[in-house]
């Protein structure tokens, strides 16, 4: 099989709620769009919207629901794009390019021509978070594609954005020593698993909105979103008032449920009611505000895939699944030739491939690059997936065994393509679950990177009682803790040693980290599974300094990507005459 | 200093959404039952908004008890 440029691969429909996936290419840049249409299309489309993301923690917890707020505007008939910002997530580059606020910008400017020409909706209205409404703003006094906006939590100083999110970063590093910054990089800040280079935080602290005059203000209309207590900024609104915008200032009380936690991550019903109340005001005010006269339309086109660096390109993946269809995207380098093997990395909880979690985009680039084809994909209810039951995001449902076949779907269809016969499966907690059932099931894998395996098998009891006994350190020190272990433990030991007893019958590589908090190796130690040298050659157990699932710190990012790529090494020199490692390792050397 | 009090428990309700919530000099964040990261962000950003001022990222997360934060509040509030 030959790998084609053209991916052969094929997106299933996303419907109204999943949002296609759709890179859009403009001046020297291309991004990455959800473009959520309505299901039936009106005849003259009034208003379209461009839904601008927050950065940082925020970003990571608001995603998934965020995809239900652009669902629910196309439900009442306004095609709705989500825009993934440059260097953050699956949009290219990343947070060292120079001049990525001005990125950024063009990046919403651009989508925004874009969805005007796609939908040939008369309006855009620019809906941005934090610093995606900043981005808005700034867009719409370059672009007119941009009529008008939806500002919520948005300040006028990017200075007062950069405090706010140095404030939430120091709270969160607070109960995480090993989030304290990285002493190697004083000059790029840290926002909890988000990377600002100096020049970008120089550039923001530098960014005032009032600033910026919007042309043709009276032919505008502005919501400004507060968030609960916390009034719209004064000097924001002003600046809007006074050249003539028409704007509508509402109290939000759903801000904070919407970026609590990425697994409790509420989508914002109020918040969007407002939304849809004031987008239909738009149609009756739209005779005395007239649209923007727009001035040449700047080129832009849809391309089915992402050129990046070194040769990469990357492409949307999906393939139907049990629950939901399944998403991803696969990087690779055509340039490479047949690829000996592919990695696929299984998503773990609601954690979308952003900030903590973009270290999957990173490492996927990096061995695509090595002509190792790496595709990052995410199970029904999770991140960019289908499947809509909030049940879907449950502890119990990400362990659920219908996951499996989902699994060995993405597989069939990947060797289906022509991309590889043999994979590296991969993930973290609950994806590192999937990825290990998914090796046990299928003999197409041959080397597994498990990080932060949370449970071999699901077990509602040995959780609860992990919850209730606190950390085992102290009974592996008293050393007899294999008497004293319950049932559920037992069992789950029993679980994990036919499972690394099978992996040890067909050969498979594997590599094991854990965070110095995992109740998993904790369990493994207790019952002495980690100190019988030989009786798994084949698993390789390393540990990682952080008490945390999740890996925000830079200096712990680089630590996992090692191990990931030693691993990675070592599982390409066990194919048949070490053929793989040697061309990687051609690759690595030059 | 009683309107300061005044303000920083209307604060406090909004941000915990707990409407009983109950302010002491003695009380410690992050002690306090609901007292959790994310509400502390949005009490202390709103205190900020409400009160016109600043607080350095340090003071931000360390401060003692709520006795301290009212120190803190009164020494910015003072005219230079």
């Amino acid at each position: 099989m030959t790998v084609t440029r053209a991916w052969s691969g094929h997106y299933p429909d996303a419907g109204v709620t999943g949002g296609r996936p759709t890179y859009v290419e403009f001046d020297r840049s291309t991004t990455l769009t959800f473009l959520h249409e309505p299901a039936n299309w009106p005849t003259d489309i009034e208003m379209a919207v461009l839904l601008c993301p927050p950065f940082g923690w925020e970003e990571v917890c608001s995603a998934r629901a965020l995809r239900t707020v652009a669902a629910a505007l196309a439900r009442a008939g306004y095609p709705t794009a989500r825009l993934t910002l440059p260097g953050t997530a699956d949009g290219s580059g990343g947070p060292r390019e120079p001049d990525l606020l001005d990125a950024w910008i063009d990046a919403v400017g651009g989508a925004a021509e874009w969805l005007r020409q796609r939908t040939a909706a008369s309006r855009c209205v620019a809906f941005g978070i934090g610093l995606g409404g900043m981005l808005a703003y700034v867009a719409a006094s370059k672009h007119d594609a941009i009529d008008d906006l939806v500002l919520w939590a948005v300040r006028n100083e990017g200075r007062a954005l950069l405090h706010e999110s140095r404030s939430l970063s120091k709270v969160i590093a607070s109960d995480f020593p090993e989030d304290q910054g990285d002493p190697a990089a004083l000059d790029d800040l840290e926002l909890i698993g988000y990377l600002m280079s100096s020049d970008t935080q120089t550039a923001l602290s530098e960014l005032q909105l009032s600033a910026h005059v919007l042309p043709d203000c009276d032919r505008r209309r502005v919501l400004l979103l507060s968030r609960g207590a916390q009034r719209v900024d004064q000097a924001l609104r002003d600046s809007l008032e006074r050249p003539g915008a028409e704007v509508e200032v509402r109290r939000t009380n759903d801000y904070y449920g919407l970026m609590v936690r990425p697994e409790q991550s509420q989508p914002p019903a109020d918040t969007i009611a407002h939304l849809l109340d004031w987008l239909a005001q738009g149609s009756a005010i739209q005779m005395s505000r007239p649209a923007l006269q727009r001035g040449t339309q700047a080129t832009n086109r849809e391309v089915p895939e992402m050129e990046l660096s070194d040769g990469v390109i990357e492409t949307p993946f999906g393939c139907s699944g049990t629950r939901g269809n399944v998403f991803g995207i696969v990087s690779r380098n055509p340039a490479a030739g047949q690829a000996t093997l592919a990695l696929v990395f299984v998503g773990a909880g609601a954690l979308p491939h952003t900030g903590p979690n973009r270290a999957w985009v990173e490492i996927a680039r990096r061995w695509a690059g090595r002509g190792i084809p790496t595709v990052r994909v995410d199970l029904a209810g999770i991140g960019e997936a289908g499947g809509e039951d909030p049940e879907l995001v449950s502890d119990e449902s990400t362990y659920e065994s219908w996951r499996v076949d989902d699994v060995r779907a993405v597989l069939d269809q990947l060797q289906g393509s022509g991309v590889a016969d043999r994979f590296v499966l991969g993930g973290l907690c609950s994806g590192a679950n999937s990825a290990l059932q998914g090796a046990l099931a299928d003999p197409r894998v041959c080397g597994l990177l498990l990080i932060n395996l949370f449970l071999v098998t699901w077990s509602s009891e040995l959780i609860a009682e992990r919850r209730r006994r606190g950390p085992l350190a102290d009974r592996s020190r008293n050393g007899g803790v294999g008497r004293l272990a319950s049932y559920a433990e037992r069992r789950q030991m029993a679980d994990a040693v036919a499972a690394f007893d099978e992996l040890k019958e067909r050969d498979t590589e594997v590599l094991l980290l854990f965070g110095t908090q995992e109740a998993l190796y904790e369990e493994l130690v207790c019952h002495r599974l980690v100190d019988q040298p030989g009786r798994w050659p084949n698993i390789r157990l390393e540990r990682i300094p952080s008490r945390d699932q999740m890996f925000r710190a830079q200096w712990l990012q680089r630590h996992v990507h090692t191990h990931l790529d030693d691993a990675v090494m070592r599982m390409l020199a066990k194919l048949p005459g070490g053929a793989g490692r040697n061309q990687i390792m051609d690759e690595v050397d030059t | 200093l009683n309107q300061i009090d005044a303000r920083l428990q209307e604060i406090a309700r909004e941000a915990f959404r707990n409407d009983s919530f109950v302010l002491t000099d003695s009380m410690k964040p992050f002690e306090v039952s609901g007292w959790d990261s994310l509400g502390h962000v949005n009490f202390m950003l709103t205190v900020e908004s409400e009160f016109g001022l600043e607080f350095s990222e340090e003071e931000f997360v360390r401060f003692e008890d709520i006795g301290e934060l009212k120190r803190m509040l009164t020494e910015k509030l003072q005219p230079v």
